[in-house]
């Protein structure tokens, strides 16, 4: 046995390697500054003082428009019923992240089926594991691994994610679970059907305490014609891209 | 062997492959950039090289990305060592074999990597991970020919073996 061992160990080696998950459950800010480093190399050079007022008012320009967006939507919204109670934004949970600690996207996940950002900022920062991700009121993801200053956060698209959302058509509401699929959509699984269609808003629910309810997760773009015991299954477009996020919010508790 | 030259390589696509991943490709999809020279390497290294170097190209790959350590390292690996071992009884160096094989290997490896999280048997699963293999092999039999040149030039797989012969 030992013989035919020998004369494989090449397999045996690889069939070990699949163990390192289980041995090494806490390497993951080890493999966040590994990220890092990789991610630091082509960083862009600081632009000179006079293009930082240009830089300046694009960022204002953009944070006017995503404020006009999101004024839009929320009137969309309040020309359906009266949604006002159930999209109200979760202020107890606000009350104990009152901070917003800003991050830049350093890189992008190396993985095609998987889904994640490096961000900039990390422990030092008051960044911690399961913190949720924002840029405006849109639901981004969650951090998922914290180094020293760096850290990264699952995007909803990723596999791996699954967040509590409902999503609201008219007076009605249909609760699920919304899942990440690797690609450029969501799935939101679990809900009631015959209730919401294409265009409308899904939202994060109630189900989890580390995410704030009612930050908006994206709109339905298609529903499943197959109905399994009065359960649907709908596909979400995320309302954010993630090749376009390029600054975030992590939403955190007051400093220790 | 010129591991330096296989090493820096490795860093150089993986600085590449997390600051610009979708840039050319349309619905979040880009191919399995890391898998690529792991087959590579498949094509013309010795079988135990071709394994190790598939593993590092695999570790690399968890160490930027969410995925747990170890998962990637270990297909990334198997699958160099799969087409390292099956390269003798198939037209290796044809474009259409290579591209074909990619295809293959990027749809097993993505499906292992979806059946540990328990999705491979949802039908999204399966519709994404078609595509990556897709344009995984769509870049393989554009890229081998050039790699080919590079590897003659560059001599990045010099002292490993070349078909049947060890050069």
């Amino acid at each position: 046995v030992l013989e035919r061992v020998g004369r494989r160990r090449i397999e045996v080696l690889l069939a070990l390697s699949l163990l390192l998950p289980i041995g090494m459950p806490h390497c993951a800010p080890a493999a966040t500054l590994v990220a890092g480093l990789f991610a630091a190399v082509p960083a862009p050079a600081p632009p000179p003082p006079d293009e930082r007022g240009a830089e300046n008012e694009a960022q204002a320009a953009l944070v006017q428009r995503l404020t006009q967006e999101n004024a839009r939507l929320r009137e969309r919204l309040f020309a359906k019923g009266d949604p006002a109670k159930l999209v109200a934004l979760d202020t107890a949970f606000f009350s104990r992240h009152p901070r917003r600690i800003e991050a830049e996207v350093r890189g992008r996940d190396s993985s095609p089926w998987r889904g994640s950002l490096l961000l900039s900022s990390g422990r030092r920062a008051g960044i911690r594991e399961g913190l949720p991700v924002v840029v405006g009121e849109t639901l981004v993801g969650t951090i998922a691994e914290v180094g020293e200053a760096i850290s990264r956060v699952r995007l909803l698209t990723d596999p791996g994610s699954r967040v509590w959302g409902f999503v609201l058509a008219g007076e009605e509401r249909a609760d699920g679970v919304v899942t990440g699929t690797g690609g450029d959509h969501l799935v939101m699984d679990h809900v009631e059907a015959g209730i919401g269609g294409p265009g409308d808003i899904v939202f994060t629910g109630s189900g989890d305490e580390r995410i704030p309810r009612g930050l908006l997760v994206g709109t339905v773009r298609r529903m499943d014609d197959i109905e399994r015991n009065g359960i649907a299954e709908i596909e979400v477009a995320p309302a954010i891209r993630a090749e376009r996020i390029w600054i975030v919010n992590v939403l955190a508790p007051e400093e220790e | 062997v010129r591991w330096v030259r296989v090493i820096l390589l490795a860093g150089a696509l993986a600085a590449l492959t997390i600051r610009y991943p979708v840039v050319p490709f349309r619905r979040g999809l880009c191919p399995a950039w890391l898998l690529l020279p792991a087959l590579l390497m498949g094509l013309r290294a010795a079988p135990a090289h071709a394994a190790a170097a598939g593993w590092g190209f695999g570790l690399l790959a968890d160490l930027l990305s969410v995925e747990p350590l170890g998962l990637s390292a270990s297909l990334y690996g198997g699958a160099a060592l799969l087409f390292a071992r099956l390269r003798e009884n198939v037209f290796s160096d044809h474009r259409y074999t290579q591209a074909v094989a990619a295809f293959l290997l990027t749809l097993l490896v993505s499906l292992a990597a979806l059946f540990r999280l328990e999705l491979a048997e949802e039908s999204f699963a399966l519709l994404h991970c078609l595509p990556v293999a897709f344009l995984s092999a769509l870049v393989t039999g554009a890229v081998f020919p050039f790699f080919v040149v590079a590897d003659d030039t560059l001599g990045i797989f010099r002292g490993f073996r070349v078909g049947d012969r060890r050069v």
